[in-house]
């Protein structure tokens, strides 16, 4: 079915990483393959050459063939490719041309020159298999990541291309939609359809792959077929700079921390948006200084909004903090809290990583300029990012940009630390290496609550769950040998 | 089991096709920003500034037409002030009436023709319309950026905000501000673009191709009740800046 023979890409001169040499890839009809590596190592750009958005959007260097079902694309048109390859990307928000979901489940087909009627026809049909009906004919702003995911592979479907190809589409879901989606490849696979995806998280495609490749700095480092790939451990793969392939091996990593005698107290607050939707009603709670939080839920169960709450950035929710024997305001709080995003692209602001952290120093009013530089200086070395100080925080990848934010929030002298979702998409050394920084961080007394999906983080760096379900929270206990189980069911029930 | 395939669920009854609203925003724009304030011309204005208001009332964004309501009146009153004080008072007075009784009401008929049309709606009326690709495509990429960058703009806003950058704190200079501003916006603007181009051509968008669309657009009785009422409205004006009444 797809055939590369010898291809290599580069993208442009100037960047080294992310292309691939010498690629020889043969795929069958109707088979599963698992494209898989640490970041850069080419896995997204052999989606994109398949899709063909390389050569028709990606400008580089391209060698080698490529054909589709027996025929050469060289010299074709993306759009008679994309007759015969459907795609799914890795980030909801941006994959959708239409700002109504009707529209854009309809828009391939419109481009195609379909008549109406079919259309109409065919996406009935497909709105029913996939239970779509609620989503439909909504505002793509408010539907949730998980929903813009579904609609993506609705989308897919309705291409009825033969080939579908997905890059990292479970990034930014939760496990129950991670399930849904399971079953959504599932039938694909028994419909015979060719299916290609890229990913870190590999657990949920245990049972469907048929082959996984390994990449590695461009190049296909190893095949596995199924029953080879199924009897690595989770050891054996974490060597290899992946993700576990079964998350019921997973175990907590084993640390003795010492927590602080202080507390952090939470009075409850409500906060309600104007619009109804997922509003929070917290009960009283504490957490010791020094804690890791992990704070789960599924998608929509008001995590990111307690966050924003907590940090002040609510206007109008009344929270309050007691610390250290003082009352923190909803205005107060913002200036002890920090959130780090989940895209830092959104918090970086200046021209060089030093000035970036100088201008968090401004509690600090005693402080010169000089001084100032000195500083934030040190806290960027601390950070692993001395040799990036004259960078623009633009330019660096995506880790580095994270450590850079979270540097701000140390020069500013802020001592609880949100983190949303700092794992998503991230492959195992990299996820390591923020559940370090976040140990480090803690040991530095500041206290961090951790939303997350990701089961191998909280099992890395987190000392406390925090539970919220339907916008309250349900409880709040401390990891241990004996309650990773209850961890563990939570990540596994459906939802409703 | 029938599934609705309706663009917009909970549309209210009276819905206005593309072509209405935008030739609407066109004459509204125009005579607010070239119309004379003074004499009959006044009253014309107050008759053309009703229309925005009138539109995001019938389609629900009640918050918006008082939002609008409030300004258009707070500027009317100004005008007639104009004429009773003189020296700075009257610059003053007249900037700012000037300001939001000129651009105001264009401002918001784009706003309703955004909020209140989806991308299908508008390739389909800009085809019927017979309007080159060449021009449909971009203004659509356009218009699918509107409430992108209010999206992220949003999201900016609230990382400033915790990084204590804004008034009152630890800004350095009003410029500096409106760069930390803009430069992150214009930075996610192009990343989500360029990702949305990629997906738009992976689901088969190319210019010269014959397209179709389960869209139903076409003139209703309450377009002509609009069109009518702008018709009469740019008649008027024109009628008295030419003769005057």
């Amino acid at each position: 079915m797809i055939d590369i023979n010898n291809v290599s890409f580069t993208y442009g001169e100037e960047s080294t990483s992310g292309g691939i040499q010498e690629v020889n890839l043969h795929i069958k009809r109707g088979e599963f393959v698992v494209l898989t590596g640490t970041s850069g190592c080419g896995k997204t750009t052999l989606t994109r050459i398949i899709n063909g958005l390389i050569p028709h959007y990606y400008e580089g260097n391209l060698s080698g063939e490529i054909c589709l079902d027996g025929e050469n694309i060289a010299g074709k048109s993306i759009g008679s490719i994309s007759n015969k390859v459907a795609s799914v990307f890795q980030n909801p928000r941006s994959q959708f041309f239409s700002v109504d979901s009707t529209g854009e489940l309809a828009f391939q087909l419109e481009n195609r020159g379909v008549k109406p009627e079919i259309i109409e026809e065919k996406m009935r049909k497909v709105i029913r298999e996939f239970h779509i009906d609620k989503l439909m004919g909504r505002s793509l702003f408010q539907l949730s990541g998980g929903e813009k995911q579904k609609l993506a592979c609705a989308g897919a479907a309705l291409s009825e291309a033969e080939i579908i190809v997905l890059d990292e589409p479970s990034s930014n879901l939760d496990i129950p939609t991670i399930e849904e989606i399971k079953k959504i490849l599932l039938q694909w696979k028994k419909q015979g359809k060719t299916i290609i995806i890229s990913e870190h998280r590999l657990y949920y495609l245990r049972d469907l792959m048929d082959r996984m490749i390994l990449l590695k700095d461009g190049k296909i480092k190893k095949e596995y077929m199924r029953d080879e790939a199924v009897r690595l451990t989770t050891a054996e793969l974490n060597h290899l700079g992946l993700r576990t392939l079964a998350i019921e091996d997973l175990k907590l990593a084993a640390s003795e921390r010492i927590l602080s005698d202080e507390v952090v107290e939470f009075k409850p607050f409500s906060f309600y948006y104007k619009n109804g939707a997922e509003g929070i009603t917290m009960k009283n709670f504490s957490v010791h200084k020094g804690s890791v939080v992990a704070v789960v839920g599924h998608n929509g169960a008001g995590k990111s909004t307690m966050a924003k709450c907590i940090c002040g950035l609510e206007k109008k929710c009344k929270a309050q903090m007691l610390m250290e024997g003082r009352t923190y305001n909803n205005k107060q709080m913002l200036t002890q809290c920090f959130l780090v995003m989940q895209d830092v692209n959104y918090q970086l602001f200046t021209e060089s990583n030093l000035d970036e952290v100088a201008i968090s120093l401004y509690n600090f009013k005693e402080l010169g300029e000089e001084q100032r530089e000195e500083k934030a200086r040190n806290i960027l070395e601390q950070m692993n990012l001395g040799d990036q100080t004259e960078k623009h925080p633009m330019a660096l990848s995506g880790g580095q940009k994270q450590r850079v934010a979270i540097s701000c929030a140390i020069a500013s002298g802020k001592n609880i630390i949100f983190f949303d979702e700092p794992t998503s998409g991230l492959d195992y050394d990299h996820m390591n290496q923020v559940a370090e920084q976040i140990c480090e961080l803690s040991q530095k007394a500041a206290t961090i609550f951790v939303i997350t999906h990701d089961m191998e983080l909280i099992l890395n760096c987190c000392t406390h769950v925090l539970h919220l379900e339907k916008g309250k929270n349900k409880e709040l206990y401390e990891l241990n040998e004996n309650t990773v189980g209850n961890l563990k069911v939570i990540f596994e029930e459906m939802p409703l | 089991m029938q599934v609705s395939l309706s663009a917009v669920k909970g549309r209210t009854k009276m819905e206005l096709d593309p072509r209405t609203k935008l030739f609407a925003m066109i004459v509204v724009s125009m005579i607010m920003i070239t119309g004379d304030i003074r004499g009959i011309g006044f009253y014309i204005g107050i008759g053309i500034a009703l229309i925005p208001f009138v539109l995001l009332l019938i389609s629900g964004n009640l918050s918006k037409a008082i939002i609008y309501g409030i300004l258009i009146t707070f500027s009317s009153f100004m005008e007639i002030m104009v004429m009773n004080v003189s020296g700075i008072a009257n610059i003053i007075f007249l900037f700012l009436s000037g300001m939001i009784s000129r651009f105001l009401p264009g401002v918001f008929m784009g706003y309703y023709l955004v909020s209140s049309t989806t991308v299908g709606e508008f390739i389909t009326a800009m085809k019927k319309m017979r309007i080159s690709d060449k021009i449909v495509i971009p203004f659509t990429v356009m218009f699918r950026f509107i409430p992108t960058i209010v999206d992220e703009n949003k999201s900016i806003g609230m990382a400033m905000k915790m990084r204590g950058i804004g008034i009152g704190g630890n800004r350095k200079n009003l410029i500096e501000l409106v760069e930390y501003r803009l430069i992150p916006v214009i930075m996610a603007t192009v990343r989500v673009g360029n990702e949305l181009s990629a997906a738009a051509l992976t689901k088969g968008l190319e210019t010269n191709q014959k397209r179709t669309s389960i869209c139903k657009i076409g003139f209703h009785f309450s377009d002509l009740i609009v069109f009518g009422y702008v018709m009469a409205g740019a008649v008027l004006f024109a009628f008295n800046q030419m003769n005057g009444f």
